[in-house]
């Protein structure tokens, strides 16, 4: 079983640390990810259907909305430092950012510079204290990870990302439904319906758009919901998972599980705001 | 001496929208927004981003307001929603007026104490009432909406707020909200944007900064005006929205003349005539009584419009706005002599003063709208 030594969220987003021996299923975040092997089993981050090694030699970088997975490599735990950083955070802090935080390759050469900063990261994770300095280090290590990530990598065009996405009314349109009726059992087929396209074409257009099916983009949403639940409320897993349109707390554990990685209850019992 | 105040919080880039919104409001800590657009725009795309961008378990109240609701309605209608939702946060997006009218919205709001001290803003300023967020999402018009200053609405205009206090707390510019626009829009947008920088920087107010955000917004408008009719690449509307908000934001330095003007016979027509068509005919005739005062300042607009040294500043504009698919007279959009005798009055006792180096009489209003009536 998967679990979780810390889990910090704040105004930067979230950041964790993991033994991870199960796989985590294809998802996605909103936030730029980022995945730094720091000792036991090795990893692989699969995205995109490209595997990445998460091993002592890099890091992985995963953008907004890039569906990915993780598995390990054997028997045994893979511990690792995860960061999910909010693009708008980035941005308030380093002016020449580009919004999206969209990183340029998926793996990041370790260097001294981000060896350094990950044990800094780790033992203030680990101690829960220094909050302003694990902020000041968290943006540091994105800093260097995000300019690493481009260094050989082809400028993207802004214009030719924006025009692709959120371009098809339909696409919209189904992403507000989602954000609208994400507590109750979305029928994909029917949200399909809904915009007027048949399922296959609908999930190829939203593919093509969002980068993620449509099943991905909801799981996140629910994923999104369910930890600011954990967090922020009171209310009991199983009401959580009803709350969510879970026919039981099992299958909502199965499912935060190999979404988030751990189960719902031992999140809430090691995050923590800062 | 000057008091120059530095503004407010402005995302601008394409596709912004979603993350843009939903960081403002979750660093707000604002989960219940009442959105005030018109019916076009609750059932377009536009709406559908928008709405999409919010944090989960936001209880957003939608404030549809009609073309023909007058401004006093809509402003009314604003605060019952408002204080109905128990809401903590205003959104407009879209029409340049119903982010107008949120603007002055706040004021009454932050009379009646409904935003609450927690996230409400508070801008340095001579105001100690709090005011309610507001984040405006301009769409093809910009943030180019008329000043309220028909008699309805003078109360308001006396505020104590100063201009740069009835920003928004921020304003998402995204030029993709922006492709498709019919040139007619553009066309009017445009025109709206290049009097406003105009008219910021041939203000008397001693302000080096917004001098500059004008000259800028003019160059970008000149630029582009006439492309942006014909071509919808996102580079040529992204420089369009550019000067538009420059227009917007170089307005700290006061109103001008040829706005006042607009919003005036808007309000004596009780109808919302384009203010772009009633800029594109005023101007010239501004330009035209400030000549002598400002010939020096009207040197910069000169050299950024390429006008031609036979001719006057005034006429130069006025060719420059020539062909622009919008109405030649106020005839044509529904001003008679009688709607210009009532604007002509309102424009001088009532609402704020121009920002013009002269301050036009009655006469003088009367005059410059008969020529192009």
């Amino acid at each position: 079983m998967s679990h979780a030594l810390s889990v910090c969220h704040g105004e930067f987003g979230r950041a964790a640390l993991y033994m991870l021996d199960r796989t985590i299923i294809t998802h996605a975040h909103r936030e730029g990810h980022l995945i730094f092997y720091l000792g036991g089993r090795d990893g692989r981050v699969i995205i995109n259907g490209f595997p990445y090694a998460c091993d002592g030699s890099h890091a992985i970088a995963v953008s907004p909305w890039e569906p990915h997975s993780f598995e390990t490599n054997g028997d045994g735990a893979c511990f690792c430092l995860v960061m999910y950083i909010k693009p708008m955070w980035f941005l308030e802090n380093n002016a020449s950012a580009e919004y999206a935080l969209n990183f340029g390759a998926p793996a990041v050469r370790i260097t001294p510079k981000i060896s350094d900063c990950i044990k800094r990261l780790t033992g203030l994770l680990m101690d829960d204290e220094s909050r302003d300095l694990f902020d000041t280090m968290l943006f540091e290590t994105t800093r260097i990870c995000f300019e690493h990530s481009w260094k050989n990598a082809r400028p993207l065009s802004p214009l030719q990302r924006a025009r692709c996405r959120f371009s098809d009314f339909r696409v919209r349109r189904s992403l507000r439904f989602m954000q609208e009726n994400l507590t109750y059992d979305v029928e994909m087929e029917c949200l399909a319906r809904q915009v007027g396209l048949s399922r296959a074409h609908f999930f190829k257009l939203f593919k093509r758009q969002m980068g993620v099916t449509p099943n991905i983009y909801l799981n996140t949403l629910r994923s999104e919901q369910a930890i600011d639940d954990l967090l922020t409320t009171p209310k009991t897993v199983t009401d959580i998972a009803y709350d969510l349109g879970f026919s039981s707390q099992a299958s909502f554990t199965r499912f935060f599980s190999s979404n988030v990685g751990i189960s719902p209850s031992e999140y809430r019992r090691v995050a923590h705001v800062s | 001496m000057a008091l120059i105040t530095y503004l407010t919080r402005v995302h601008f880039a394409d596709g912004i929208l979603e993350e843009a919104l939903r960081s403002e409001l979750e660093h707000h800590g604002r989960k219940r927004p009442v959105v005030i657009a018109d019916k076009g725009d609750f059932s377009s795309g536009f709406a559908d981003r928008l709405f999409a961008s919010f944090p989960i378990r936001t209880k957003a109240v939608q404030c549809e307001i009609p073309d023909s609701m007058s401004s006093r309605e809509a402003l009314s209608l604003i605060q019952k929603k408002y204080i109905g939702h128990r809401a903590d946060a205003l959104i407009a997006f879209g029409k340049g007026r119903l982010i107008g009218l949120a603007q002055f919205a706040r004021f009454p709001l932050a009379e009646l104490g409904s935003a609450d001290s927690k996230s409400a803003d508070t801008k340095p300023g001579r105001c100690k009432t709090k005011l309610p967020n507001l984040f405006a999402v301009p769409g093809i018009d910009g943030l180019t909406a008329a000043p309220i200053v028909s008699a309805d609405h003078s109360a308001l205009t006396n505020t104590r707020y100063s201009m740069s206090e009835r920003l928004p707390t921020a304003i998402i510019c995204d030029p993709t909200l922006t492709l498709g626009a019919d040139s007619k829009s553009s066309a009017s947008a445009g025109v709206n944007a290049i009097t406003r920088c105009i008219e910021a920087y041939l203000s008397n107010a001693y302000n080096p900064p917004a001098d500059g955000i004008a000259l800028d917004g003019l160059q970008r408008s000149a630029s582009n005006l006439h492309r942006v009719l014909n071509d919808d690449r996102l580079e040529v509307r992204r420089e369009m929205m550019a000067a538009s908000l420059n227009g917007a934001l170089a307005q700290q330095k006061g109103i001008g003349a040829s706005q006042a003007m607009g919003a005036a016979l808007s309000s004596a027509a009780r109808a919302e005539l384009d203010q772009g068509a009633l800029l594109r005919l005023f101007l010239p005739g501004v330009l035209r009584l400030n000549a002598v005062p400002l010939k020096d300042k009207y040197q910069p607009i000169r050299r950024i419009l390429g006008i031609k040294p036979r001719l006057s500043l005034a006429d130069g504009v006025r060719v420059f706005f020539d062909r622009l698919p919008l109405p030649a007279r106020l005839s044509e959009m529904g001003v008679t002599r009688k709607h210009i005798g009532r604007a002509s009055s309102m424009v001088v006792e009532h609402g704020e003063p121009p920002a013009s180096a002269t301050l036009p009489d009655r006469a003088d209003v009367a005059a410059i709208m008969h020529s192009v009536l």
